[in-house]
């Protein structure tokens, strides 16, 4: 593919609750993905190149061709890409551009290995490009950088066999789309006819839609109280839970210049945690000294690596205990706060080093201030 | 060299006394549940405490701190100001030696997202501490913070001291080895090491990562089960075998590091050990039940057993006479056994010490077999939660090797 500076492709990373994949700009605020990348979340985020996130609604899912549409509010920077409808060859070059496993955007090269691939009663592009978790819904281009497929899913069992669904597929969808004025619907399975409720039978071609459980998607399933006791104190906070998600239980996101990270590591414990700075090369015993001060109580520091890490660690059965949640969401949010604060202390009193993920145009600006 | 392709390991009785079971009341603990769920929260403590600790007397916390010794650590639960508070000290800093280095050890690797206790500088005192409302003090999360903290505390207070020469805080007190205790103790301390190191020698020249395993395991197993190590040098022992004990590290590795370790272990004096052994008390017991179901996990059936029985009909006694030795002392370091079993795995290890390996083979393979009978009964085909039994951190390796363990201390 004749691109040298991927960064310019309209291909950003797509993070929910249930993971993360990729999409690609069709239009300034339209993205394609794959319907399993978002369902069944109706609202998604979107992260930019300097790690902003932007929210992200889906308006179109069709879950047997594997296809989503998400519209975000404000026009996004990046190439648009066009989907190609052109025949395949075998052996053709094709690249796949995404976010393997959660790495910043990277591109895999390969070559079609069969253009009509048809498993489970569908066609797919068959290549040898590597394809890993978090692919998922970004395009495969061809050396024009045509869309001429959408990453979808390899074979685990097998080396190098990754599939897309067919350009013309994912033209058709979009076309579609693009006729209707529906804000949310399911194309359906049989005969692609948009369903603007959860129905049994499609009233277009009347196939019985019962084991597709169309209520999912119109009506997500309530979250796990976890979710709902972690994302209700991110509310509290003011910090959108959307644009915070990141994969089942996780959250990340940035508070000013700190990044923040929320995980369950275990059956017991919900984990908070901020990589904030590196030590300096002096004064390293007052520093540590302040870090392990009890002021800091429930809060702590401890050095991850090289990174000084401020954390918080909460018992699951203080999630289900309801009656302290408020008191625990201000723990919550004064973490929010200190870890934004910190960073910048730990610079001026200590000489630290910003850490690696450190949002550094806020980390200048407080510093300054 | 005292063990080599002919003659067995030898076997001493342990100096180390070796805990019974403790029998814990699972009812105390469901009815701390009720009690927690009614709003009775120091009710609900109490119980708890009864449930962990069953011959302690526990009175009123909110006068009266409940104390309990774990090895070197005294912990010290109360209630104060409507909370719950748990501490336990580690050490004092000195400027004699070299305190950023025991901070940033204390950064790396105590303090750490994923437990509810964190440790806490006050001054110069280190100490690990816990402490939160009592109306959200589920029994669930005071037995998270007693079950985890005070071994951790009786880990890193003993390496503090040792490494960084940070000063004993509100340490417990150990009780000392007699002179005759002693004695035994370097003997079989020095004859521990040079079998070792023969062992070691043999474990190079076949080049067999499962001989390798099960040498380490009786390397670092033995220690454990005869020897009541504490102190610095129980620490350095812990943190090295965590490499050459780990079935996961590259085999070279762990063969270097039980060389570095042989060499600095076979340089211990006399009075350097006798200062780091003690018969320490220990309110949780650091040790697992041993029940019918472990024996025969091990014994009865499964592919470790199979594998040992292979080694035993194909002229390769040494491998499986040294596999039962380092499985029964495994057994006996790392579960808490009724009498008469811990009595006869130690009658098994004293009737195959120093004979030649065949003979030692054939006579720990039917001891074992016989231990099935004897102790397993309808178990004997497998117990179907020995897995369960397992202390954290074990690790039985790819190949069923039970006694191989990567935990660090």
């Amino acid at each position: 593919m004749t691109v040298t500076d991927i960064s310019q492709l309209g291909v950003f990373q797509v993070y929910t609750g249930g993971g993360t994949g990729t999409g690609f700009l069709i239009e300034p605020t339209l993205l394609v993905t794959n319907c399993h990348v978002v369902a069944p979340y109706r609202q998604v985020a979107i992260e930019l190149r300097d790690r902003r996130r932007v929210l992200g609604t889906v308006r179109r899912i069709h879950p047997q061709r594997d296809l989503a549409i998400v519209e975000v509010a404000a026009p996004l920077e990046g190439e648009i890409l066009s989907i190609g409808a052109d025949a395949l060859l075998p052996n053709q070059p094709v690249s796949i551009v995404g976010f393997p496993i959660g790495l910043p955007l990277s591109i895999t090269d390969g070559v079609v290995s069969n253009p009509h691939q048809l498993l489970d009663g569908q066609n797919f592009v068959q290549t040898d490009a590597a394809i890993n978790p978090g692919n998922s819904g970004g395009p495969m281009l061809d050396e024009d950088r045509h869309v001429v497929a959408v990453t979808t899913c390899k074979l685990r069992a097998a080396d190098n066999v990754g599939f897309g669904i067919p350009g013309a597929d994912a033209q058709a969808f979009v076309d579609g789309f693009r006729t209707q004025t529906a804000a949310f619907g399911v194309m359906c399975p049989a005969c692609d006819a948009l369903l603007e409720s959860a129905k049994r039978y499609c009233d277009s071609c009347g196939s019985d839609l019962e084991y597709l459980d169309l209520s999912t998607y119109f009506e997500p399933p309530a979250p796990h109280p976890l979710v709902a006791f972690v994302e209700r104190a991110l509310t509290l906070a003011q910090v959108d839970p959307v644009l915070a998600r990141h994969g089942t239980q996780n959250w990340s996101f940035y508070n000013g210049s700190a990044p923040i990270e929320i995980w369950s590591c275990c059956a017991d414990h919900l984990c908070f945690g901020s990589p904030l700075a590196r030590p300096g090369k002096q004064r390293l015993g007052e520093l540590f000294r302040y870090l392990l001060s009890a002021e800091h109580a429930p809060m702590a520091f401890d050095l991850d690596g090289n990174d000084i890490r401020l954390h918080l660690t909460l018992h699951i059965t203080d999630v289900f205990a309801h009656a302290d949640h408020d008191e625990l969401s201000a723990w919550i949010a004064r973490f929010l706060s200190e870890a934004d604060r910190f960073d910048n202390e730990l610079a001026t009193r200590f000489g630290c080093e910003p850490a690696p993920r450190t949002q550094l145009t806020f980390w200048k600006e407080q510093a300054k201030g | 060299m005292a063990a080599t392709s002919q003659g067995s390991v030898t076997y001493a009785p342990p100096i180390r006394r070796l805990p019974p079971p403790t029998q814990l009341d699972y009812d105390l603990l469901e009815a701390a549940d009720d009690l927690a769920g009614d709003g009775r929260a120091v009710e609900a403590i109490g119980q708890v405490l009864a449930h962990l600790f069953p011959s302690a007397e526990i009175g009123d916390l909110t006068t009266t701190p409940f104390t309990f010794v774990q090895g070197s650590s005294l912990v010290t639960v109360r209630i104060e100001d409507g909370e719950l508070a748990i501490a336990v000290p580690l050490a004092t800093l000195s400027a004699d030696g070299n305190p950023v280095a025991a901070l940033r050890y204390v950064l790396t690797r105590v303090s750490a997202p994923g437990q509810i206790y964190q440790p806490r500088l006050r001054g110069d005192a280190l100490s690990l501490e816990f402490r939160d409302k009592l109306t959200r003090m589920h029994p669930a999360k005071v037995l998270d913070v007693l079950r985890r903290m005070p071994p951790e505390a009786d880990r890193v207070d003993d390496w503090l001291v040792g490494e960084f020469g940070a000063v004993p805080l509100g340490h417990a007190e150990i009780e000392r080895l007699t002179d005759d205790e002693a004695a035994r103790a370097y003997e079989l301390w020095t004859r521990h090491w040079g079998e070792v190191e023969g062992l070691l020698a043999e474990a190079q020249r076949k080049r067999s990562v499962w001989f390798l395993n099960e040498v380490t395991a009786f390397a670092n197993f033995r220690i454990r089960f005869a020897l009541p190590l504490c102190g610095h040098l129980g620490s350095r022992l812990a943190e090295s075998s965590a490499v050459w004990n780990d079935g996961q590290v590259d085999s070279s590795k762990r063969e270097a590091a039980l060389a570095r370790c042989l060499r600095d272990m076979k340089a211990v004096t006399a009075d350097e050990l006798r200062a780091n052994l003690g018969h320490a008390s220990y309110a949780l017991s650091p040790l697992s039940e041993g029940r019918a179901a472990i024996i025969s996990d091990y014994f009865a059936q499964g592919g470790y057993i199979e594998q040992i029985d292979r080694f035993r009909k194909s002229g390769h006694s040494f491998e499986a006479g040294l596999a039962l030795v380092s499985t029964y002392t495994y057994l006996l370091a790392r579960f808490a056994w009724p009498p008469v079993v811990a009595t006869a795995f130690m009658e098994g290890l004293a009737e195959a010490s120093g004979k030649p390996w065949r003979e030692a083979a054939t006579l720990l393979w039917n001891h074992c077999k016989g231990l099935v009978a004897r102790f397993c009964g309808d178990d004997a085909e497998g117990g179907d939660d020995a897995e369960e039994e397992e202390p954290e951190g074990g690790d039985e390796g790819e190949d069923g090797d039970a006694a191989t363990d990567g935990e660090d201390n």
